[in-house]
Order: structure tokens, then C-alpha cells, then sequence
């Protein structure tokens, strides 16, 4: 319990130092008035990106100690406490003063439509289940990390750069030079903590991201339905699940709607112009998250330019504000595009490298548009049943865990009896030309979720709508939409209960590593037996609990080709051990289930007679199976000295 | 001498079991009472309402079945 208490120690902190960070530069900008709520949301969020950028300064002048990180948090998180005292302080006076409020409206009758206050029984139950998904990831997220993509890389990255004081450029590890800005905060927490800390602040941004979606709403349906728009975000069973995880998912959601959220602030709302800057500064932490955003970016672009363009009178203020927008957004995430434009010969790498890439590696890489990527296709027949598709067979893209759940699709076709409502249509129309660019890129429903705020809204208004419905049939939906958001409660809550014991202090973190991590016994064998210089080359990519450098085989076998002209294993150990291999860490799966490794290394590896000395010592060999029924096979094996 | 008057009580801190109930009570007359609603506009009209019903309903049990395993469409 201690242990899972000093990681929530830890995040807050850096919550608290984001908002001391983040305050005054909304001050500065003069946005967001007096709303407790979205003073604490810009403030967070700005932060959080002034920190990122902070820990990208001090990683490329190779100052990235966890010393320095320490004090540098203690001095903002005082000041963000500062900050929170501060303002409580000024509205206990106010309130003391008794000043005076915006007048009441006359009894009976409303300052705003009547439809702008939900049922008090819909807004509690909601936030109801909203706290059940959130606590059921909060558990989950309590546990150590042993998601794949984290190991491989959203974790395993940052433990790089800190090991080595600096963000340094990793030729085996293709996706160093990836926008790594959630990953700065992950190292963030990782100087302060641990696995399970950055693993919070993956929950963290989730919460981030239903406030986020709150602000989003508020001006088209009003705050309190906003408040319901906020709780469905987190009922969605992608969000949750991914809150458990230290991805980038969902803090690419959560950048990209408030960047949405900024800009129909001046341009919509047209309110203080400085919310162009405000949007410029979301949407480059939004573009230093993930290549993703860049999709989103071009879709939510061309609305914003439509919109400027009917806009008459206000198109050149309009355009102005756009423009620094964009000045904005390229100078806080540049330097992750640069990075790889410097290495690669191409901003986006890896994607495109086949049109951006140097000559040298062409045809080397793997495409950007594969067809494994494209279940549907990419024929326009195969759009229009996309929805349908994703919902009742997400398995087939990505993964059930990743799923949006039902609600989009079974609410959105009741738009169709809704009344036009301002801001709805902007929303659609930026989701369908993200959705139009998802379906003809890579159709994994992860790459969803910045969808998933922008179409809570809708939904809403149609529930809001729907009391036009007759008894009869606005009971159906009443009911059908219950038990959906009760299933999204439900699964989150469910997900949580093998980790519970962990999160709890009941079970030891090694313990439960042993039974959930297929790597963890050969990465204790690793760290307890092998010397700091050792070198392991892997067909396992999850690194992150080796202490020793893991070298991915198949990065390795693309830049060598290492394998032609081996032809027995003393071949391959001459060859590894001239490259600086000290050891192998093989992998194999046994049964038809799960990962499946590439078998180029162990097939060389197995090639001696039997009788024959082996050049290779088998430190621990063993099988692990997991919850879907894989089982795999490791094998940490030393090569010999000849 | 005028002999000053004393000004309406003000409670400073907490509130007292009256207050409780009359809060109590407001929560559950807002929850199943109507509330008057100028806003509304005009009732949908049925066979749209029954369209709308029935592919919620529809969706909601192919969805459940294809999360049970099995694969209708």
C-alpha cells in the first residue's frame, strides 16, 4: 500500500507543479474569467506542456538527472500549491464580501432554456457511473505496467533517456524519434517514481480528458449537460481501459479537444483572441504526442477554414488568428519532427519513408499503408458499413479492449429527429473527415478515441432531444441507453479485479510481475546476473524491466542482414560477439495464440548437432502463459567467450 | 435610550436538521415531479420515434451476442 501510495504521491506533484507552471501563463493570456473549472483545466493542461517542453530542453543539453527534475518539481508544485491557496483564499473573501452574483432569474422561469438542465436523476447517476469506470481504472492503473506497446517503447524510451542523462538518438530503436511528448511526462514520473507513476499519469490525462470534453460541450448544450458529455467520455471502455495504461492515446484525446475547445472559444464564441494562442499551444502538444494528431489537425483545419471563410467581416481576423494558431503549434511540438527529419531525411518517420526517406534504406522499411492494416479496405463501399464494423467486431481492429462500446452508433442515427443546435454540425463535420482519414490510413479503433469527446456532444443533445420522443419509445431509449453506459461502468470496474491485491498492498509488485509479465523472470535473472556494459539482443521487444540494452532482433536483421551466410552457431556467436552482443534473449510461442516472434534467431541459434559444443549457455530457461491462453517460451542465453 | 435591535439570526457554520430535510425533499420532488418546459418544441412524430427505438434496441442485442461470441453480421 505504501508503494502505490508514494506513486499517487508522486503524481500529484507533478499535477500540482503542471498547475503552478500553467497558472500564470493563463493569467498572462487573460482566458478563462473566473470558472473555477476551466481555470483549473487550462492551467493543468498548459502546464503540463510547459514542463514537457522544459524536460525536452534539459534532455537535449543532456541535463535530464533525476536530481534536477526533483528540485525543479518541488520549486513548481509549492508554487502551484501557492497558486491554489491563493485562489481559494480570494473566493473565501469574495464570498465573505458577499459580492454581489449575476442577478437571479424571477421564479419559474429560467435565464437559459429550460432543456439546459438535465434531470437531477440522469446527472447523478451519471457521475455515479463516471466514478465507478474512473476508480475501477484508477485500481488497475495502480498496478506495475504490462501492456506491450508500454514496455516496448512509451516506457522503455524514457528509462533510456534518464539512464543517459540526455534524449539521445537510438539507431536500434525505430521509434526514438517519435513525437514523445506524453513519453517526457512519463520520464517525469519516472525520475520521481516508477513504472506505476507514469502508469497514473496515463489515468490522470483521462481525467483530463473528460473535463477537457466538459469545456468542449459547455458552449452548445450548457455547463450541466456538458458535466454528463464529461461522463460519458469516461464510460467509453477505450478510455478506461487505456487510463490504465501508459500509452498515448488518450492523452492525444484530451490535447486535441481542448485545442478544439480553444479555438471555438475565439472563433466561434468569439471571445478573446488570445484563445488562438491558447489552441496553437494544445494542439502542438497534441502533434508532440503522437503522428496521429496530424490527421485530426488537417480534418479540424479545413472545418476551421470553412468556418473563417463565411465568417464575412471577421474572415481576416479570423485567418489572422488561424495563422498564429499554426505559428504556435509548429514551435511547441518542431522539435520532435526536426529531430527525425535530422536523423531519417524524413519528419514523419517511419511512416512515408518510402516517398521522404534517404535512398539508402528504401524498400528496407516497412510500408506505411500496409493492406494488414486495412480490414475494410479502402474502396468506398467500404466506408459506409465501417461503423457498423468497428462496433460489433472490434476485434478485427485492434482489439476488444480498445473499443468505442455501442453508444455512437446506436445514438447517432436519432440526430436525424433532433433540431439543429449551433455547434453540433462542426463537431460531425471534423469527425467525419477524421474518421474518412483513419479508414484510409491504419484502421486500428484506438486511433479513434480523439473522436470520442467531439461525438459525446451529439449524443447528448440527442438524449436531450429525445424527450420529444413518445412515452413508449423514449422509454426503450432511456433504457437501452442505461444499460450501455452501466455496461461501460461495469467492464471498467470488472477489468480491475485481478489487480486489486497489488493496487492494495495485499500482493508484493514482484509477485504479481512474476504471474503477469512474461518477461519479468528473465529480466531478474538479467539484472541480478549480468554486468552493467552487457548487451542482449531480443526477439522480445518488452525492454522496459531489463537493466541491460536490448537490441531488437529484427531492427538489428534489417540494418546487417546479419543472418546471410550463417550456417552454424559458432558462425552466429563469432558474428554477434564482433557486433558487441554479450547475450541473447530468445523468444518462441507454442501454441497458435497471441505474439508470434520471427524465428531467425533462435532457428540459427539451434543449428548445432547434437554432441557439438555449443557457443552459447543457457541461463534460465523457461514457459510463461498468458491470460489469452499464449504460451511462450524464453530463453536468456550468455554467448560464450571463444 | 432606543435599545438596540437585535439583527436576523445568521448560522455561520453547518446546517440544521430542518434544512437537511427541506433539501431532502426538494431532491425527491425534482426527481419525480415534472418540470414545467416551454422548450420542448414539437413531439416527434411516432413511426419516427418507433424507427429510432427499435434500431437502439436492435443494436443493443447484436451487439450483446457479438461480444458472447457470436457472429451474426
Amino acid at each position: 500500500m505504501l508503494e502505490t501510495l508514494m506513486s499517487l504521491l508522486a503524481v500529484a506533484s507533478i499535477a500540482a507543479a503542471a498547475y503552478g507552471l500553467g497558472r500564470p501563463l493563463v493569467r498572462g493570456l487573460g482566458v478563462a474569467g473566473d470558472d473555477a473549472l476551466a481555470v483549473g483545466v487550462w492551467s493543468l493542461a498548459a502546464g503540463l506542456v510547459t514542463a514537457g517542453l522544459a524536460l525536452v530542453a534539459l534532455g537535449l543539453v543532456g541535463l535530464l538527472s533525476k536530481a534536477i527534475i526533483g528540485v525543479l518539481t518541488l520549486a513548481a508544485g509549492f508554487w502551484g500549491l501557492g497558486e491554489l491557496s491563493r485562489a481559494y483564499l480570494m473566493r473565501d473573501e469574495q464570498r465573505r464580501l458577499g459580492r454581489p452574483g449575476p442577478p437571479a432569474a424571477p421564479p419559474g422561469e429560467s435565464a437559459e432554456p429550460n432543456w439546459r438542465q438535465p434531470p437531477r436523476w440522469l446527472a447523478r447517476g451519471l457521475v455515479a457511473l463516471a466514478g465507478v469506470a474512473a476508480v475501477g481504472a484508477l485500481i488497475a492503473a495502480a498496478a506495475p505496467p504490462t501492456a506491450g506497446d508500454a514496455l516496448c517503447y512509451h516506457l522503455e524510451l524514457p528509462k533510456r533517456f534518464l539512464s543517459q542523462y540526455a534524449i539521445v538518438h537510438l539507431p536500434d530503436h525505430d521509434n526514438s524519434t517519435y513525437p514523445l511528448l506524453v513519453e517526457m511526462w512519463y520520464l517525469w514520473a519516472l525520475a520521481l517514481d516508477g513504472g506505476v507513476a507514469a502508469q497514473l499519469v496515463h489515468w490522470g490525462l483521462g481525467l483530463l480528458l473528460a473535463l477537457a470534453t466538459v469545456l468542449l460541450a459547455t458552449p452548445i448544450v450548457g455547463r450541466e449537460w456538458g458535466k454528463c458529455a464529461g461522463c460519458l467520455v469516461l464510460l467509453v471502455p477505450g478510455v478506461s481501459n487505456q487510463m490504465t495504461a501508459p500509452l498515448n492515446d488518450v492523452g492525444l484525446a484530451a490535447f486535441t479537444t481542448l485545442a478544439l475547445a480553444a479555438w471555438r472559444r475565439a472563433a466561434v464564441e468569439d471571445d478573446d483572441p488570445h484563445w488562438f494562442l491558447l489552441a496553437g499551444w494544445m494542439l502542438g502538444a497534441a502533434l508532440g504526442a503522437k503522428h496521429l494528431a496530424l490527421l485530426f489537425a488537417a480534418a479540424a483545419g479545413l472545418a476551421a477554414v470553412w468556418h473563417a471563410w463565411r465568417q464575412g467581416e471577421r474572415r481576416r481576423r479570423l485567418f489572422a488568428g488561424l495563422a498564429s494558431m499554426a505559428v504556435v503549434a509548429i514551435s511547441v511540438s518542431g522539435v520532435w519532427y526536426l529531430r527525425a527529419a535530422w536523423h531519417h531525411g524524413n519528419p514523419v518517420h517511419p511512416f512515408f519513408q518510402e516517398h521522404l526517406g534517404r535512398p539508402q534504406l528504401a524498400g528496407r522499411e516497412r510500408p506505411t499503408l500496409p493492406a494488414d492494416k486495412t480490414p475494410l479496405g479502402r474502396g468506398p463501399l467500404a466506408l459506409a458499413p465501417a461503423p457498423w464494423q468497428i462496433t460489433m467486431h472490434p476485434e478485427r481492429f485492434g482489439g476488444r479492449a480498445h473499443q468505442l462500446g455501442l453508444l455512437f452508433l446506436a445514438t447517432m442515427p436519432g440526430l436525424l429527429f433532433c433540431r439543429r443546435l449551433r455547434g453540433v454540425g462542426m463537431l460531425l463535420i471534423i469527425s467525419a473527415g477524421y474518421f474518412a482519414g483513419w479508414f484510409l490510413m491504419r484502421q486500428n479503433i484506438r486511433f479513434l478515441l480523439p473522436l470520442a469527446p467531439l461525438l459525446c456532444v451529439p449524443v447528448v443533445w440527442v438524449w436531450i432531444e429525445s424527450r420529444r420522443l413518445p412515452r413508449a419509445p423514449a422509454t426503450i431509449v432511456a433504457l437501452v441507453s442505461t444499460a450501455i453506459v452501466a455496461c461501460g461502468a461495469a467492464v471498467s470496474a470488472a477489468r480491475c479485479t485481478n489487480r486489486l491485491a497489488v493496487a492494495l498492498g495485499w500482493e508484493n509488485r514482484g509477485q504479481y510481475l512474476q504471474r503477469h509479465e512474461p518477461t519479468f523472470q528473465a529480466a531478474r535473472w538479467a539484472n541480478a546476473l549480468l554486468p552493467p556494459e552487457a548487451r542482449i539482443l531480443s526477439q522480445e521487444h518488452r525492454a522496459f524491466y531489463f537493466h541491460a540494452r536490448l537490441t531488437r532482433e529484427n531492427i538489428y536483421r534489417r540494418q546487417t542482414d546479419y543472418d546471410r551466410g550463417i550456417s552454424t552457431p559458432d558462425d552466429l556467436a563469432r558474428r554477434l560477439r564482433a557486433d558487441g552482443f554479450t547475450h541473447l534473449l530468445l523468444a518462441e510461442s507454442l501454441n497458435d495464440s497471441g505474439v508470434h516472434y520471427n524465428d531467425t534467431l533462435s532457428r540459427l541459434a539451434n543449428l548445432a548437432p547434437p554432441g557439438a559444443e555449443s557457443p552459447f549457455e543457457v541461463l534460465t530457461d523457461y514457459e510463461f502463459s498468458d491470460g489469452d491462453e499464449a504460451v511462450r517460451r524464453y530463453r536468456l542465453v550468455a554467448l560464450k567467450s571463444p | 435610550m432606543i435599545a438596540p435591535l437585535r439583527g436576523p439570526s445568521q448560522r455561520t457554520s453547518g446546517r440544521s436538521r430542518n434544512d437537511r430535510l427541506e433539501i431532502a425533499r426538494r431532491i425527491v420532488a425534482a426527481t419525480l415531479l415534472p418540470r414545467a418546459d416551454q422548450d420542448r418544441g414539437p413531439q416527434v412524430a411516432a413511426w419516427r420515434a418507433w424507427l429510432f427505438a427499435g434500431w437502439m434496441a436492435i443494436t443493443a442485442i447484436i451487439y450483446g451476442l457479438s461480444m458472447a461470441g457470436m457472429r451474426l453480421f
